[in-house]
């Protein structure tokens, strides 16, 4: 507040005070003791300092005089006393529990500080017992619910007073308790027909601006608010509302770097905190940051812990900023419990209360399905409620399919276009790919879902769950090039990366991979990306990836890890150095196979039975899972119990016949089991499933020279030498061959053993 | 860990056995074994990395900001507060929650369907488990099959060793690489076998030790020295200390097919090879089923000469040699040639040969040659006699049974004496019979004989009919039993022999130190 504007608060307290009470200026003055009247004609004449001394010795003499104890309460509200102002004006309710103008004037005086919100809107409550036609009292108490967080209460008292003739001022606290209940387009309304009566006051305007930006005005917002912007240091509610406005409005006209560099001043400042929280939450949240989100739900943390009474619109709003957030999201969930314990009547707390135990995992999602469709039948009415309901369920991201009848309900009762998108989510979930790409219709026809890549995202892999790989291809490209936030860019790299695993040609997302790595050269997720496809598809080796992943290792914390850091470190090769990345992985994804067969490995050079042991229990666990199979087959391998091998090989073979992998591995079995002419039909078998195929072709001129067709051998070592396929020790293997016909006497097949 | 690595190391010194009487086996090669699935081809069942299995594999949760557009919307929070008196805690706007404000995190899409079962990885990826892991073992080139499990199982370790387990101290230095080329020098080796062989009361000892040194990629030198004592040992023909080999092999650097050996050869191990019936420590005891008698009477041994193999193509195998039919230099001539076609079709072998020399010091040939009258009042050959031989040999190995089948048959004339003698041997061979690399073995044969002069001098039949079993007992360590009815069934021997094989190989190391 500036110091100008506080200055006027007694007058225009005084005068809300007059006419809340709905008196002719004061009591009557006839019946007035002199000393009392004495007063009210000080007060009058702007002697406030007299005034407060005539009544305080009137009420030495008089001590029960409603007159007296108003007067003074009076007399200090208009010296600029509030505190002894809003004593005063109890005192006279103690003795006059009903009178008008000391409740109006508490009515007023709530606004002043949020300790006195609920006082406040209280006294009016009871005045408005009285005379429910009240218009400045309510208008007064809708703002406090505002102030309060109380928007369905607000809203309701707006409505009321909107529907007469409202007063320029109900225009404006209107369009102010609109604006922060999410309904900007209503508060833009609201705005402009206030605007009809008079300017603006300065102190609406960072709502105002607000109220523009959200509307698709951010530069507007920024002409309004830049001329305003006070010096760093000045940290008083207005001007922190201006700078983080304006920072919020430069953040959606697109340039980040600047609405930060407006923010930084603002670091460390312990007033500055809860202002620079909504901040960085507003625009960690808009550019998918984790790290500026995370620094807001910290600051958001640590406002709640230093303020002593919480009010109930700062706990719900840092309880649904934790929420957001998966660290925080136990601490999200006492608080949602304990305000919807506090509030029974919220129901939308309740929701968020069952949505943050499904999120973690308490429970079970046809449970939480259950509780909230008996919440939400019949849907609250509350527009506040409606929107905080959808919220919630638009914040889970891919839900669980047992609750898509919640969100059926949400949806119709409520205009959240993502609900579609979520819908969309649990119709894929489920397979039915027709009702996903309906949902996603809808949710492209609205205004969000037009502009939102994410829809893109999911549309491209459905295109890739029907078949239509190129298009899928397409769109993730696209998506790509539009630069999107880094998530959502990984996102795209994954899901191309994907597509093109399918296509056959995974390295053709290499070369995407490294354009985006060119441009932002600092994401080491996308390098973990980059790493994980170039050895997956040999274009990296081991060397390089294993350097990829150290230095992601270096400069950041595996509790956070993308998916990536598990996948790359379950395809490289165990290793005792690992061994803690393993267990810190697999505390948090038990389940990860490749990690838990990297641990067996490595329990494998110590204690072999033990290992084969543990895998028997993996397999026992998920005898489904063929992918274990395989690590028998090589644990089996390379403990030397060849038929163990082969068997876990054959029992891929079985479920999946053609499968590459298994026969090509089967066949390196047989060809250790010195069953040559059945490892030779399998890699023969391998050439057919996938002609060309190296491995196959290699094994093959082995086998030759193994059966003492050493010339043909040698010749496909060199054919594939010459090719430069990829295999390290063919030039040795020339060399080898070419050596072992140097020394041969005759004819060595494979049964002539010496 | 400790066994595993001191295989390891024991390999990696190269001390493998086997080392076939025929010339310590050449290259056997070093066909590679498929190794375990080796890392980079590990099967990737699971899918790639592909959106749908992340959603599975990792729960949004770690991507908790992951999103949509329409998050970047969300106007909630970040308001300021109403314009109102209070400096503290401006009034949130907590349900605030705009109607478009977003959830955060829009994870991977949803994990489709047919990747769930894990087995769906592309191809690509999900590809060759097992290949021949390549890695070769130093030792690999020369190591017969019949070491292969052992070596295999090593192999294999060694494959995945440097991905498990941290290098072992002191060791590392001493394992090249296994991709890299080796210098000529480097391919030397050193080998030595004992073999002691008991047949009814005669005993027979050979310490044998050779190698050969790499000059070249196409040239290298060989020598063998044997010791012994006892007669089993047909390719050592005198007790004592004797030069079987000491040779230079070369080849034309163009033309692989093409192979030259000059010096002291063995010539047994050039010509009439046979899988099942060739040598005294690894299969029959008796001597008719060795290099065959026909050819043996020609001075088919260890000879200076000069030998040279064509091998157009791996079916076809020409061999040819002209050598000297007395053993010791001082008597070098080259009066002798022998001839060989080798003819494979699949696990079908069959060898034609054909030798002529002179009668060398020992005036052998068949057993009643010594009855024929030379009219002089000799009997029998005499050294310098022309000889002739022709023999036949044919082998098929069933692979599904590990049965091999073998036949020979020999004939052999002394053309200064006009007479002639035959010898024919079968039987079979079966590998793996009780123990992995064990051997059991049935053989009927002939020694060289002329039918009709037998029958004049009433001789028994020179027949034998054997059965064999030969096992690695330990590591290297082979121990071979025989039961023999000879002579038409009327006598019956015991035999007993022991093996143990060692080779050094990685005994230079060039530009590694």
């Amino acid at each position: 507040m500036s110091r100008k504007f506080a200055g006027l608060r007694p007058v225009m307290a005084l005068a809300l005070l007059f006419s809340l009470a709905g008196l002719p200026g004061r009591p009557a003055q006839a019946q007035m003791a002199p000393p009392v009247r004495q007063g009210y004609a000080l007060l009058d004449r702007g002697w406030v300092d007299a005034a407060i001394a005539t009544f305080e010795s009137a009420l030495q003499t008089i001590p029960n005089s409603t007159e007296a104890r108003l007067g003074l309460a009076m007399a200090y509200q208009r010296a600029g006393r509030d505190t002894e102002a809003w004593t005063a004006y109890q005192a006279v309710l103690a003795i006059d529990r009903n009178n008008p103008a000391a409740l109006a004037a508490l009515g007023t005086l709530g606004g002043y500080r949020p300790e006195w919100q609920t006082t406040g809107i209280e006294a009016l409550t009871q005045l408005l017992e009285q005379n429910p036609d009240h218009k400045t009292a309510r208008q007064q108490r809708a703002l406090l619910y505002g102030y309060r967080g109380r928007f369905t209460l607000a809203l309701e008292d707006y409505a009321r007073l909107l529907a007469a003739d409202p007063t320029p001022e109900a225009l404006l606290g209107a369009a102010q308790v609109y604006a922060f209940s999410g309904d900007f387009d209503g508060s833009l309304a609201l705005f402009n027909r206030y605007r009809q009566t008079g300017p603006y006051p300065e102190s609406v305007l960072p709502i105002y601006a607000l109220a523009l930006q959200e509307t698709g005005s951010p530069q507007a917002a920024i002409t309004l608010l830049e001329p305003r912007l006070r010096e760093p240091n000045q940290i008083d509610a207005f001007s922190l509302q201006i700078r983080t406005g304006l920072a919020n409005a430069t953040d959606v006209s697109g340039d980040t770097r600047a609405a930060l560099a407006l923010l930084a001043p603002l670091r460390g400042k312990p007033e500055a905190r809860l202002a620079l929280a909504r901040a960085y939450s507003a625009i960690g949240r808009r550019r998918l940051d984790p790290s500026l989100f995370a620094e807001a739900t910290d600051l958001y943390r640590a406002v709640l812990a230093e303020t002593a009474a919480p009010s109930y619109g700062l706990r719900v709003e840092v309880a649904d900023v934790l929420s957001e957030w998966p660290d925080s999201q136990d601490i999200a969930f006492n608080l949602v419990q304990q305000l919807a314990i506090d509030h029974p009547d919220v129901v939308s707390l309740a929701v968020r209360s069952h949505l943050l135990a499904y999120t973690l995992g308490l429970e079970s999602p046809p449970t939480v399905a259950a509780q909230l469709q008996s919440l939400l039948s019949p849907f609250p009415s509350s527009a506040p409620e409606r929107r905080a309901i959808a919220t919630a369920l638009t914040r889970i991201d891919a839900p669980d399919p047992a609750l898509l009848p919640v969100y059926d309900v949400a949806a119709a009762a409520t205009k959240a276009p993502l609900l579609y998108y979520r819908m969309a989510q649990m119709h894929l979930a489920n397979g039915d790919l027709l009702a996903a790409r309906q949902a996603l219709s809808t949710y492209r026809a609205t205004s969000v879902g037009r502009e939102d890549l994410g829809a893109e995202l999911l549309i491209a892999d459905i295109d890739r769950q029907d078949g239509k790989l190129a298009t899928s291809t397409q769109r993730y490209e696209a998506i790509i090039a539009a630069a999107p936030a880094p998530p959502m860019m990984i996102e795209a790299l994954r899901g191309l990366t994907f597509v093109r695993f399918l296509q056959g040609q995974p390295e053709a997302a290499l070369p995407v991979y490294e354009q985006v790595i060119a441009t932002n050269p600092d994401n080491l997720d996308y390098q973990l990306g980059y790493a994980l496809l170039g050895y997956r598809t040999d274009q990296l080796d081991q060397n390089q990836a294993t350097e990829i992943l150290e230095a992601w290792l270096a400069t950041h914390d595996v509790t956070h890890a993308p998916p990536e850091l598990f996948e790359l470190t379950g395809a490289l090769p165990a290793t005792p150095q690992r061994a803690e990345l393993y267990a810190a992985l697999l505390e948090q994804q038990p389940e990860d196979l490749w990690l838990q067969w990297r641990t067996i490995q490595l329990v494998a050079t110590s204690h072999p039975d033990q290992a084969m042991d543990r895998l028997d229990a993996l397999i026992e666990a998920h005898p489904e899972d063929l992918t274990l199979y395989f690590f028998r087959g090589e644990l089996a391998q390379q403990q030397g119990r060849l038929p163990l091998a082969a068997s876990a090989y054959q029992h891929i073979l079985t479920v999946e016949p053609e499968h590459v992998g298994a026969t090509a591995a089967l066949a390196g079995v047989r060809f250790q089991q010195q069953e040559l002419p059945m490892a030779r039909e399998l890699y023969e078998q391998v050439l057919i499933l996938e002609p060309g195929y190296a491995e196959a072709r290699y094994a093959l001129a082995e086998l030759n020279v193994v059966e003492d067709y050493r010339f043909t051998g040698l010749d496909q070592l060199q054919q594939l030498q010459a090719e430069d396929i990829d295999k390290p020790q063919i030039p040795r293997r020339v060399q080898d061959v070419e050596f072992d016909l140097l020394r041969r006497r005759g004819f060595q097949p494979p049964w002539e053993r010496f | 860990m400790s066994n595993f690595m001191a295989l390891r190391y024991l390999l990696s010194l190269g001390i493998m056995g086997a080392t076939p009487l025929i010339g310590w086996e050449p290259a056997r090669s070093t066909s590679t074994p498929p190794g375990t699935p080796s890392e980079s081809h590990s099967p990737t069942v699971l899918g790639p990395f592909g959106p749908s299995e992340t959603a599975k594999v990792i729960p949004p949760k770690s991507l908790p900001l992951v999103g949509l557009k329409a998050i970047q919307d969300h106007p909630t929070h970040s308001h300021p507060g109403f314009s109102h008196p209070v400096e503290e805690a401006a009034p949130g706007n907590p349900e605030a929650s705009s109607p478009d404000s977003l959830p955060s995190s829009f994870s991977a899409p949803p994990i489709p369907q047919e990747f769930t079962s894990g087995l769906t990885a592309p191809a690509a990826l999900s590809a060759p488990a097992a290949l021949p892991s390549g890695e070769i073992s130093t030792d690999a080139d020369t190591v017969p099959p019949a070491q292969s499990t052992a070596r295999l199982q090593s192999h294999l370790l060694e494959a995945d060793q440097p991905q498990i387990a941290t290098k072992p101290d002191g060791l590392s230095q001493d394992i090249p690489p296994m991709d890299s080329l080796l210098a000529p020098a480097e391919r030397s080796e050193v080998f030595t076998q004992a073999a002691v062989l008991q047949q009814g009361d005669e005993t027979s000892a050979r310490l044998r030790v050779g190698g050969i040194y790499v000059l070249s990629p196409s040239v290298f030198a060989g020598a063998t020295v044997d010791l012994s004592t006892g007669e089993a040992f047909a390719d050592t023909e005198r007790p004592g200390l004797s030069l079987n080999e000491l040779y230079l092999t070369a080849s034309p650097a163009t033309l692989p097919e093409l192979r030259f050996s000059l010096g002291m050869l063995d010539l047994t191990s050039y010509l009439d090879r046979n899988s099942f019936a060739k040598d005294s420590v690894t299969q029959f005891f008796n001597p008719v089923f060795q290099t065959n008698p026909a050819l043996s009477a020609v001075n088919v041994s260890s000879r200076p000469g000069a030998l040279v193999n064509f091998t157009p193509r791996d079916e076809l195998s020409l061999t040819a040699v002209t050598y000297s039919s007395r053993q010791g230099l001082g008597d070098f001539a080259l009066d002798s040639f022998a001839g060989e076609v080798g003819l494979r079709l699949d696990n079908v072998i069959l060898r034609g040969t054909y030798a002529t020399s002179r009668d060398g010091d020992q005036g052998n040939g068949f057993q009643e040659i010594f009855s024929i009258d030379r009219g002089n009042g000799e009997f029998g050959p005499l050294t310098g006699d022309r000889e002739e031989s022709f023999g036949l040999n044919g082998e098929v190995f069933f692979s599904g049974l590990n049965l091999g089948l073998f036949g020979r048959y020999g004939w052999y004339t002394n053309t200064d004496l006009g007479v002639s003698g035959q010898t024919y041997s079968l039987g079979m061979n079966v590998l793996d019979a009780f123990l992995p690399n064990d051997r059991l073995g049935l053989g009927y044969g002939r020694q060289l004989s002329n039918e009709d002069l037998r029958q004049r001098l009433g001789s028994p039949v020179p027949d034998v009919w054997e059965l064999f079993y030969d096992a690695e007992v330990v590591d290297r360590l082979r121990v071979g039993v025989s039961l023999q009815k000879r002579n038409a069934w009327t006598e019956t021997y015991l035999g007993f022999r022991v093996r143990y094989d060692l080779r050094w190989t990685n005994l230079i190391q060039e530009g590694k130190s």
